[in-house]
Parts: structure tokens; sequence; C-alpha cells
């Protein structure tokens, strides 16, 4: 079990990393856009295909592995905190299936989704280039995906009475540097 | 049940879904997805979720999200924004209340490099709360200050809650920057009105600072700051000029942001890895509910709820006034439990409608919504700046102290809202000069 963890977890880390790749990327292109614009008068062609296509779909997607990882799905606890540890623990347990259930019917649907324009190698024209943009669309099936294998874990933690936080520290999910 | 019937029915599981602590973004998937199913078949509902995720992710406007949560992620981590308080302090610490005065003057200057409220509290109580306590300032009044000062961080541009508002109402993004501008100022004035009455009544809150700086000290501290202030120049001046969209005045000011940090050797490899951590994490999980939030309105369009809400309000010979006071007490209600992004995309696709059916200026409406937002990140129980600075102050002040400081800037925010609503030109002036 601990090995699936881990495992998820390196892979959870590395969709992040990718993701802010994306928008190192999307912030590079688009000022190298605007500057090209500015100073020579030729826009670089296809940036808002790049934009939207490759770096948005990733940075938006990727990283819900990490949100769904780190506990940071936005979520009301005014009510909860009312209940006893002990109810409230079971609560949040069983609500982790009714999750898992709702990411991956998104998953099952955006995976089809994305064979279906895999298959027809979707792509785009802009400026009489051919840009291919069906890659991205395999990232929603990912990061809903993985997330879902997250919420599916912390279920089996919840059921073996484990604890459901999966980051051991407070600093993992926010660093506050030291000014 | 009929189909509006069965829509209100849905919204009302919504909620109460919500109230169990599932996930927003779970609530609002998942809810729609079962709705559309049983109002038209499977296979209509799981098209919804093949198409609506990517088209709303793969979007050009949107991208000024994350650049613009990344510019202010930079600013904060590599501390480029410090020297705004500094200079605040140095310019203004003789005034009675003057520290806490400068707190707000810098609160806003760091609005125009975040777009988030949060930031803005956390970024401020780190720097300007030490220093107040230090000098014998009464905590409730100094954490108070810091904790409603944060609020003006979501109103002066950029802002995360106006980029996203903007998308799903139809409304140009740099205008409800300009709308935004007056109310964050409007904000950032009232607040120094309330320390400044409240030094005035009673003196002991705030103990005089009686260090004074010379002219040179005064000039070198404007020094410090003097990249931000080109920085925030260029970019909304880029914006606001119509040189920029949205999405490059964020990417460029994250570049310049950059460029910045590294000048200034502010710049190490482990404050650009957590900025852009939490960039993404952030973007995510705005994301991952703005999807949910499109979907509900496929569903409540599909159900046609809206017109039902809508013909009930018309039929109760509802007046401007009693559909003003009844979004203002709603939103003031779902403020108090709900976080401002969340009770945002969770009430527009119920809400959009009925406000076009009503014929109400949108890009008023944001500014006001955004107002009234930023109102609950300080009403308890659940005041997220409140419960940021809490974390940042630690054991010095209890939470009790912070949310008693923020009263009295509660009383000039309900008069900013009656503002707003009485003479929405004070909004829509700055926006309609740019047409």
């Amino acid at each position: 079990m601990d090995f699936i963890t881990k495992a998820i977890d390196v892979l959870t880390k590395a969709l992040a990393a990718l993701a802010g790749t994306a928008v190192l990327a999307l912030m590079v292109h688009v000022s190298a856009d605007v500057a090209m614009r500015a100073f020579f008068n030729t826009p670089l062609t296809g940036t808002i295909i790049f934009v939207s296509n490759y770096y948005m779909i990733l940075a938006v997607c990727l990283p819900l592995a990490l949100v769904e990882r780190n506990d940071a799905q936005i979520s009301v606890d005014v009510v909860t905190e009312l209940l006893p540890s002990g109810p409230k623990r079971h609560l949040y347990g069983w609500t982790l299936p009714i999750s898992a259930a709702v990411f991956g019917i998104v998953a099952f649907a955006s995976w089809n989704e994305a064979v279906t324009q895999w298959r027809i190698n979707k792509f785009v024209i802009e400026g009489g280039v051919r840009f291919v943009i069906w890659y991205g669309y395999f990232a929603v099936p990912f990061g809903y995906g993985m997330a879902t294998l997250w919420m599916v874990l912390k279920f089996i933690r919840y059921l073996s009475g484990r604890s459901l936080l999966i980051a051991e520290t407070s600093d993992e999910i926010t660093q506050v540097p030291n000014e | 049940m009929s189909n509006p019937e069965f829509g209100i029915f849905a919204i009302g599981v919504l909620f109460v879904l919500i109230g169990l602590r599932v996930p927003i973004a779970v609530v609002l998937t998942g809810v729609p997805f079962l709705g559309i199913w049983h109002l038209i078949n499977l296979k209509a509902a799981i098209g919804a979720l093949k198409v609506i995720p990517y088209t709303f992710a793969a979007s050009w406007e949107l991208s000024s999200v994350p650049m613009f949560l990344l510019m202010g992620y930079l600013a904060y981590y590599s501390g480029i924004t410090k020297g705004l308080f500094n200079a605040a302090r140095v310019w203004l610490a003789r005034l009675p209340g003057g520290l806490a005065i400068a707190t707000v003057f810098g609160a806003s200057g760091f609005a125009a490099v975040t777009g988030s409220s949060v930031a803005c509290a956390a970024a401020m109580g780190r720097i300007a709360v030490p220093e107040m306590l230090s000098h014998g300032y009464d905590k409730s009044l100094a954490t108070g200050t810091v904790a409603a000062a944060g609020t003006i961080g979501a109103l002066i541009p950029p802002s995360i809650l106006f980029i996203i508002y903007g998308i799903i109402a139809k409304v140009p993004v740099g205008d409800l920057f300009l709308g935004g501008a007056i109310a964050g100022i409007m904000t950032a004035a009232s607040y120094i009105i309330v320390i400044y009455l409240r030094a005035k009544l009673n003196p002991a809150l705030v103990p005089p600072v009686d260090k004074t700086f010379t002219m040179a000290e005064k000039l070198d501290v404007l020094r410090e700051v003097g990249p931000v202030i080109v920085l925030v120049v260029l970019v909304f001046g880029g914006l606001f000029g119509g040189f920029f969209t949205p999405t490059e005045a964020g990417a460029v000011g994250a570049m310049l942001c950059t460029a910045i940090a590294l000048f200034q050797r502010k710049l190490t490899w482990s404050a650009l890895v957590t900025s852009l951590t939490d960039t993404v994490a952030t973007t995510g999980a705005i994301f991952v509910i703005a999807i949910g939030a499109s979907l509900l309105s496929r569903f409540v369009a599909i159900s046609q709820a809206d017109r039902l809400i809508s013909d009930l309000i018309s039929s109760a010979g509802s007046s401007y006034v009693m559909l003003m006071l009844g979004i203002v007490l709603i939103y003031l209600l779902l403020g108090m439990f709900l976080d401002g992004l969340g009770a945002m995309l969770l009430t527009l696709p119920i809400l959009l409608p009925i406000l076009r059916a009503e014929n109400l200026d949108l890009l008023w409406f944001g500014v006001l919504l955004a107002k009234l937002l930023e109102i609950g990140m300080i009403t308890p129980p659940v005041g997220l700046n409140v419960f940021v600075l809490k974390s940042v102050v630690g054991d010095k002040v209890a939470i009790g102290t912070i949310f008693r400081g923020v009263t009295y800037f509660l009383i000039a925010d309900l008069v900013i809202v009656l503002l707003i609503i009485a003479f929405p030109d004070l909004i829509l002036f700055l926006p309609s000069l740019t047409k």
C-alpha cells in the first residue's frame, strides 16, 4: 500500500512540475509575443493556440492531483466543525467515495473525448500553419483521474483507520518564507 | 415535479451537500450531471462532461488568472513589496495612528500586484503587525486593520474575482478593473478615516511614534519602491491604454516581477519553485470549481429554474430596493460561510439570468459583488483573512480580538456598499471614459 502511495505521490509531483513549466512557458511566450509586436511589429504566429490548447489546459488540469493530495479543494467546514471528531471523521470518510465517483466519471468521459480527438488527429490552422492540438485533451482525464486515485486511496486509509492527511506536515502545504 | 421545480430542488440538494463538507467542485460537477441525466438522458450528461472541462480550461481569456497569480506570488515570496509598508511608515509615522494608516497604504500598493485578499492580509500581517505591536499599538486595532486592509487586495486590480466574473458575465475585464480600482480606493480612504477617528477619540490605542525621519531618509525609501511603481504603471498603463489584453498584462507583469526580483537579488530558486507551485495549486483549485459552475449554468438553463425564480421575484412585486436588499443580505450571509470565489461561482449561474432580466448593469454589479464577497472575508464565523492573519501572528493575539478589531471597519464597509448602490456612477464613471 505504501509503495502505491509513494508511486502516486511521485507522479502527482511530476504532473505539478509539468503544470509549473507550462505556466513559465505561458509567461515567456506571451511576453515574447508582446515584445515582437511592440518592437518589430510582427507578433508570433499561433500564440493564442499555444496558450489555450497547450499551456492553459496543462496548467489547469494537471495540478488537480496535487490539490486533492494536499486537501486543498475548497469546501465548507462550518457545520461539520461543530461535530465531535469521531462523527466528523466518518462524515469526511464517506464523502470520499462520492467525490471519487464524480471525478471518476469526468475522467471517463474526458478520456473518451481525448481518444476521439486523437483518432481524428485534431488540429487547428492559424496564419497558414497547422497546429495539432489533440495532446491537450489528455490532460483532463489525467488530472481528474489522478485526483480520483487520491480520493480512493484516502477512502482506503479511512476504512483501515489511518490518518486521512497525506502531507506529513503543514509546512509542506504552505511554505511561508522567512524574511 | 415540473422541470423548473426540479431545478430548484437540485439547487437545494447542492447547498445541503456543500454544508456536509463535500468539496464544492465535486458538488458543482455531480449535481448538474445527475440533473441533466434526469431531465434529458445519460448521453447528454456525459456529453456535457466531455466538452465543458476542456473548453472552459483551454481559454485564452482565462490565462490571465495564472499570470496574475504568479505575479502576486513572485512579489510575495521574493519580498519585493516589503518596501511599500516601509515607505508609507516613514512618510506617515507621525500622524495619529500613523502605522495603521501606513498599513492601509502598504496594502493598497501590494493590492496592485496581487489579485488575492488572503495574500494581501498575510503579507501585511507579517510586516506590519510586529511593527505596530512593538510600538504599543492596541492588538485589536493592529490586527483588525491588517485583516480589513487585506480585502483591498481583491478590489484594486489585478483581481482574480474580476477576471472570472468578467468571463462568466461577459463584461470586459479591463472595465471591471477600473471600477474595482475606484471601489478599492474608496475602501482604503474609509479605512483611513476609521483609524484616524479611533486614534483621535482614544489616543491610548495608538501611542505616538516619536522617531523623526530626515528628508534624505524619506527619499531613500522611495527609491526602494521605485521598481514596484514602474511595474504597476507599465502593466496597468498598458492594459487601460489598450496596448495589452489582460493576459498580456499578466504575463508581462510576471516577467517584469521576475526581472526586478532577479535584479534586486531577491529571487532564490526556492522562491521561484514555491511561487510556481502555489500558482498551479491555486489555479487548479479555482478552475475545478469554475468548470463545475459552468456545468451548473448549463443545468439551470436546461431546467429553466432561473425563469421560475425570476417570475417569483416579479410576481412578489418587489422593487429595485427590495431586490438589492435581498442580494446584499444573501451575499453577506453566504460570505459568512463560503469563501468569496466559491460563493460567486455557486450563485452566478442562478443570479445572472435574473439580473439580465431586471436590466441591471453587470459591470456595476460585478464591483458591488466583489465588495460584498470581500466583506465576507472578515466576518465571523468564517473570515478567511482573519484566519490567515491568526496563523501569521500565532499565539500573540486571540482570534476574537482580531474579529473585534475588524468591527469598526465593517461599519465603513457597509457605508461603501450603500454608496455603490445609491450612486452607481461612482463605479461606472471611470470605465465609461475609456469608451
